[in-house]
């Protein structure tokens, strides 16, 4: 056995450059498989590690729906979210509170089109200004207003990004004006994404004191706390003994439930697409290896005569020329799996990923180039057993 | 003394529409020590003698005794086995394997011949010290002389100590000076106790084999050293 890779390996090594050439479509194919492979494991691991983030580090606190509607409405205090982030490990926290007033219309006041519908019946939410940095908001334009827009109980609002493409108020450089009811806002500020509650891009959000003092807001109905890596599960305990001393129980602390899969889904579908143009090509790499080697069986008749009249059976030629085969796919099989390794890295590099990959991949992907070379060989191997000595040993060389 | 080689009317036709007779029967012994020169015009059936010889062919018909025992109706991976043991080949042609040094292309003998590992280079070394290239053994075949390659090729064919030394027009690729290099290491081998068989067109290189067979017509006959 050892022989018999000796001898191929010797004749392999001595047409380095025809094996190289001849393991390319090999090395194509296997390093789109690992890449196809690998890419899709970084990916899905980034959904995960996103979502574990998020887990990690997110904690919302509700009333209890065991606790009466009665004890609900004054459960958690105005100053919920200063009391909040005095606990350890809170990064930022936020009161939010979707007003119960469905169909109250929102008009915009600088609709130029008369025939565009200019009413539209948006969430209302009411957020102490530590919010927008608790759920992770970016403001595109404009700025979100802070304490002192909410002691003055300044009649301000900041808009969620879809909502204010819905009324065309893409400019809020003049402070356009918005109709909630009949309560005129000015408008200072549009949200372009928000990490954390993605709702909120198609709400209408005012301060709590304005909330109160206009829509009856009796109290904030959740809060929202951004915490440290690691610190969520510490501080859900916490929170609701911190906002509500005399009644703790009345209140629940949630941790965010698990992503749905459709990206994934669709991650899989192309994923397929690319996996299918690996096999073919992996296969067009199995016809290469298959024409080089018939050409070597019929370029090495004085050879092959030679080792049968050396005492060399049949099956013997034969192997020599099944793992000459192999180790030429060995060899594609290991050039593609780095290449298709490196592929993987340095798109995470680029995307600032994480690479993520199967421990199995790269070698497995090798050996599966080994693989398809075995197989390419069979028809070579067999032509080169037919080979008659008397016949080869008659050519020259 | 019993033969080591015997043919008992031995006789090959090749098949075809109008079958070819190379061999018509025929009737040889060599015993073990014998210098056999094989001469004869082209197409006599010379190649198919010594393939016979060296079981390479098998006989259409008549017995062939190595050691007296027939081996003629063995099967081809028997008659491979007796080949990587007992019988040592020479091409006109060399047949190294250009990307293989000297020493590895006496190896592939070994090899074949299921010498242990740990020997091999000891004795590929110790045949090419035989031939007098016990100082080329790195050499690449493209390196050496046409000479120092039959000289390689003869000490491939002799490491595995084979029973039968058959060449086929040893000297045909050479030049008549570095022929007399191989004929000379012959009459060594010869001298100590190798039993060769050569085939060969040129009379006087015939001549200085110890026993002449002549082929004429797939006829083998003995040509007495006075005559
Ligand atoms: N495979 C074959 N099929 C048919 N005929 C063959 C075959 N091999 C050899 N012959 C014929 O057998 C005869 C003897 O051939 P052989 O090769 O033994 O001659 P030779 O004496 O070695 O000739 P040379 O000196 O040219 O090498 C020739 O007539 C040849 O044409
Ligand atoms: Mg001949």
């Amino acid at each position: 056995m050892r022989d018999l890779v000796e001898e191929a390996l010797a004749g392999v090594g001595a047409r380095v450059n025809r094996t190289v050439l001849t393991a390319l479509g090999v090395v194509v194919g296997i390093a789109a498989l690992v890449a196809t492979l690998g890419l899709a494991a970084t990916a899905s691991a980034r959904i995960v590690s996103h979502f574990d983030e998020l887990a990690a580090t997110s904690v919302t606190v509700l009333p209890s729906p065991d606790a009466g509607p009665q004890r609900a409405e004054n459960l958690i205090p105005w100053d919920a979210a200063e009391r909040a982030s005095r606990l350890t490990g809170v990064v930022a926290a936020g009161t939010m509170s979707t007003l119960d007033l469905p169909e109250t219309p929102v008009r915009a006041t600088t609709v130029v089109d008369p025939l565009a519908s200019d009413v539209v019946r948006p969430p209302l939410v009411a957020a102490s200004p530590g919010l927008f940095d608790a759920v992770q908001a970016r403001v595109a334009v404009g700025r979100a207003y802070d304490r002192g827009h909410e002691a003055r109980r300044d009649r301000v609002v900041v808009l969620g990004g879809r909502l204010a493409e819905r009324l065309h108020l893409a400019d809020v450089g003049q402070s356009p004006a918005v109709f909630v009811g009949d309560v005129p806002f000015s408008v200072i500020g549009v949200l372009v994404s928000v990490e954390r509650s993605p709702a909120l891009l198609d709400a209408v959000i005012m301060p709590d004191g304005v909330a109160h003092a206009r829509f009856r807001l009796a109290a904030p109905l959740s809060v929202v706390l951004r915490t440290r890596v690691g610190a969520a599960a510490v501080v859900a305990s916490q929170a609701p003994l911190a906002l509500a001393p005399q009644q703790p129980d009345a209140l629940i602390a949630q941790r965010p439930a698990e992503p749905n899969a459709t990206r994934a889904k669709v991650a899989a579908d192309t994923q397929a697409l690319f996996l299918a143009l690996a096999l073919v090509t992996l296969v067009i790499g199995a016809v290469g290896i298959a024409n080089t080697m018939l050409v070597s069986v019929l370029q090495r008749t004085g050879e092959i005569g030679l080792r049968r009249s050396l005492g060399g059976t049949r099956a013997s030629v034969a192997a020599l020329f099944m793992v000459e085969s192999a180790l030429v796919g060995l060899l594609g099989g290991v050039l593609g799996s780095s290449g298709g390794v490196l592929t993987v890295v340095g798109v995470s590099y680029v995307r600032e990923w994480t690479p993520v990959m199967q421990p199995w991949l790269a070698p497995g992907s090798a050996l599966l180039g080994a693989v398809v070379g075995l197989l390419a060989g069979i028809y070579p191997a067999w032509r080169a057993s037919r080979v008659e000595p008397i016949a080869a040993l008659r050519t020259d060389g | 003394m019993t033969a080591l080689v015997e043919l008992r009317g031995v006789e090959r036709v090749y098949p075809a529409v109008r079958p070819v007779t190379a061999l018509r029967p025929t009737n040889l012994a060599v015993r073990s020590g014998d210098w056999l020169a094989i001469t004869g015009r082209s197409g006599s059936g010379k190649s198919t003698l010594l393939q016979i010889l060296g079981l390479l062919d098998r006989p259409t018909s008549g017995a062939y005794l190595l050691d007296g025992a027939d081996v003629a109706g063995l099967s081809d991976r028997e008659r491979t086995r007796l080949r990587a043991s007992r019988i040592g080949f020479v091409f006109q042609a060399f047949h190294l394997m250009p990307h293989r040094s000297a020493l590895d292309n006496v190896t592939v003998a070994l090899m074949y011949n299921r010498c242990p590992r740990r020997l091999r280079a000891a004795r590929a070394a110790e045949a090419l010290d035989r031939v007098g290239l016990g100082g080329r053994v790195g050499a690449m075949p493209n390196t050496l002389s046409g000479g120092e390659r039959q000289r390689v090729a003869v000490a491939r064919a002799l490491s595995i100590r084979p029973d039968l030394l058959l060449a086929d027009e040893p000297t045909g690729n050479l030049d008549s000076a570095t022929a007399e290099e191989v004929l000379t290491l012959f009459a060594r081998l010869h001298a100590e106790g190798q039993t060769v068989l050569m085939v060969t067109h040129d009379p006087q290189i015939a001549a200085r084999a110890a026993r002449r067979v002549q082929v004429v017509d797939g006829t083998v006959r003995e040509v007495r050293p006075d005559a």
